[in-house]
């Protein structure tokens, strides 16, 4: 019973993990293209 | 209870691929983290020889033993080899290897992307490396890829871009997944403030590395557009401004200087008070000044090009914020050295390299402060100052403590101990050397001898010899450093789960080698608390 809250909060914690992961990948993603915009 | 934690284990054991499927296939962290560690360590043979053969030429003036252009090529190619290749998998070994152990974490957050953020620099590498061989040969306009020179390279071009690009996108992956980690994966009673500083200063290196990496990517994608596509962004018969590249390239490399050391710091934190057997002095003033290092470090990067000419309000701002700089650095060291005040030191491979690196790595902040000031770095701008300024830094600096961090985890990482006295050779060799090598290049840069160049004026010779004759034996002596761990990993007296008297930390729960899964179920609260000083 313990093991598997473990596993769920795991799972948890993994998706929250992909929320993050999201949210940097966007961040880098529009400071990459935002020197584009800026210099055309 | 136990049958539920060691599911995902027994499943492992029963379908886990063997042999080399192993090892593309993997997921897990510590094998990741092998692979960077070990792909870092072959790019550090290559760049080394690349050195060596730098340093040959330069062994005596007039042209010897490579044509300008290879010899211009060898620069470029050490440069980018050893930071993206050497220096920057390096670190992401160390924290593939450790975070999630420190944090109480099973693994890291996103492991399939972990296996793609290593699998792509294999890659890239074999694309940057393949230009050594092309008509034209490889890049030769400097690691800094300045316009209009880098555009003039041949077929190579192309093949660098993507390979900077491939590069980067492993970069800010390996950085997204560490914060991502970090943030969500921490076990129960894992507070920030509790964190090891290794993981602290891993965490301001990764969005670092979110924040400076796209900028590069940027920059060299509009290179590769000026050169194909027909755009002049830094073209100025087209109205754009080969100064902007400059500013680019150095809002992201200056960025990159810290993403270098900041993790370097972190290794030194752990090593100190481990030997010194006292807690860390001012853990908390030392998250902060790695943070303030890190902001510091996006608003000084036109000391890079002081000498392009701007105005005397911008030359004062990046002087003043540079030499700020030292101000946080300084806090760290004198924390580094209150840690052992009075403690009870030992002296084992792993604090030797550590004291070095304290000691050698303030001589390089020292050089780096007198090129902050802008009088100054109009006389020592591209000068071999400069050469032994920068290697003061990444080498007596990070690589000393990437060698440091490597005896110190070896035997966590492989369950047996390293040869000592081969480890202790290993460390006076190149302690002595490296300094044989660098020191010297102050001289010839105040003297006048300018960077990149295969030939130099008969003034610079004798000096030019004592450094290349230091570059032979630091070279020879990494050879010890392959021994002693090849040596270790194959066997060797068993280490402990704690290894060393003074070790505090989670990893050092775990036993040595630790389980291929490691904290399926987090640590008790308890144990952290205890793990902790």
């Amino acid at each position: 019973m313990i093991g598997r809250m473990a596993m769920s909060r795991q799972d948890e914690q993994r998706k929250a993990a992909v929320r993050t992961a999201i949210v940097l990948a966007l961040v880098a993603l529009v400071f990459y293209l935002s020197f584009f915009v800026s210099k055309f | 209870m136990s049958e539920a934690a060691a599911h995902p284990d027994a499943h492992h054991a029963h379908h886990a691929p063997t042999g080399i499927k192993r090892w593309l296939v993997t997921t897990n962290h510590k094998d990741i983290g092998t692979m960077y560690l070990v792909f870092s360590l072959i790019m550090f043979f290559i760049g080394g020889s690349m050195a060596m053969i730098i340093r040959l030429e330069l062994f005596q003036p007039g042209l010897q033993w490579v044509n300008p252009q290879f010899f211009n090529s060898m620069t470029t190619m050490h440069a980018l080899v050893m930071i993206f290749g050497a220096v920057m998998p390096a670190w992401t070994g160390f924290a593939n290897w450790l975070i999630p152990m420190m944090i109480g974490a099973p693994d890291m957050a996103l492991p399939r992307l972990n296996n793609w953020s290593f699998w792509i620099l294999p890659f890239a590498f074999t694309l940057l490396l393949s230009t050594l061989f092309m008509p034209g040969g490889g890049p030769a306009g400097g690691w800094t890829m300045y316009p209009p020179l880098t555009l003039q390279l041949g077929d190579a071009f192309p093949f660098l871009i993507f390979a900077v690009h491939f590069m980067g996108a492993s970069s800010i992956a390996g950085a997204i997944n560490i914060i991502a980690t970090v943030f969500n994966m921490r076990a129960p009673g894992m507070t920030l403030m509790k964190l090891p500083l290794f993981v602290w200063t891993w965490i301001i290196t990764a969005f670092l590395l979110i924040a400076s990496i796209p900028v590069l990517a940027g920059a060299v994608t509009m290179l590769l557009t000026d050169k194909f596509f027909g755009t002049s962004f830094f073209s100025a018969a087209g109205g754009g401004d080969p100064v902007m590249f400059q500013h680019l390239f150095w809002f992201f490399g200056h960025p990159e200087v810290y993403i270098l050391i900041l993790p370097a710091f972190g290794i030194a934190s752990a090593i100190i008070p481990t030997f010194a057997r006292k807690p860390l002095f001012g853990y908390s003033s030392m998250v902060y000044a790695a943070a303030s290092i890190a902001f510091l470090s996006f608003i000084v990067w036109a000391h890079h090009m002081f000498t392009v000419g701007m105005p005397l309000a911008g030359e004062l701002f990046f002087m003043y914020a540079t030499v700020l700089i030292a101000v946080p650095t300084g806090v760290k060291v004198f924390n580094w050295i209150a840690t052992m005040w009075q403690g009870s030191l030992t002296f084992e491979t792993p604090m030797l390299f550590a004291i070095a690196f304290v000691v050698l790595f303030t001589i390089g902040g020292f050089s780096g402060l007198m090129l902050g000031i802008t009088p100054i770095d109009f006389q020592y701008h591209d000068t071999y100052f400069v050469v032994a300024h920068f290697h003061y830094v990444l080498v007596t600096g990070a690589v000393f403590a990437l060698m440091a961090g490597t005896y110190f985890w070896l035997p966590k990482w492989t369950g047996h101990m390293y040869d000592e006295k081969l480890g202790k050779l290993h460390f006076w060799l190149s302690t002595i050397s490296v300094n044989v090598l660098f020191f010297p290049q102050h001289f010839l840069g105040l003297a006048g001898m300018p960077r990149r160049i295969p030939d130099y004026a008969v003034q610079f010779a004798d000096w030019n010899m004592v450094s290349s004759i230091g570059g032979f034996v630091f070279g020879a002596s990494q050879i010890l450093f392959v021994i002693g761990i090849v040596k270790c990993v194959r066997g060797g007296q068993k280490a402990t789960a704690q290894v060393w008297e003074g070790a505090h930390g989670l990893e050092w729960t775990l036993s040595s080698p630790p389980p291929y899964h490691s904290f399926s179920t987090p640590p008790a609260p308890a144990t952290i608390e205890g793990g902790m000083r």
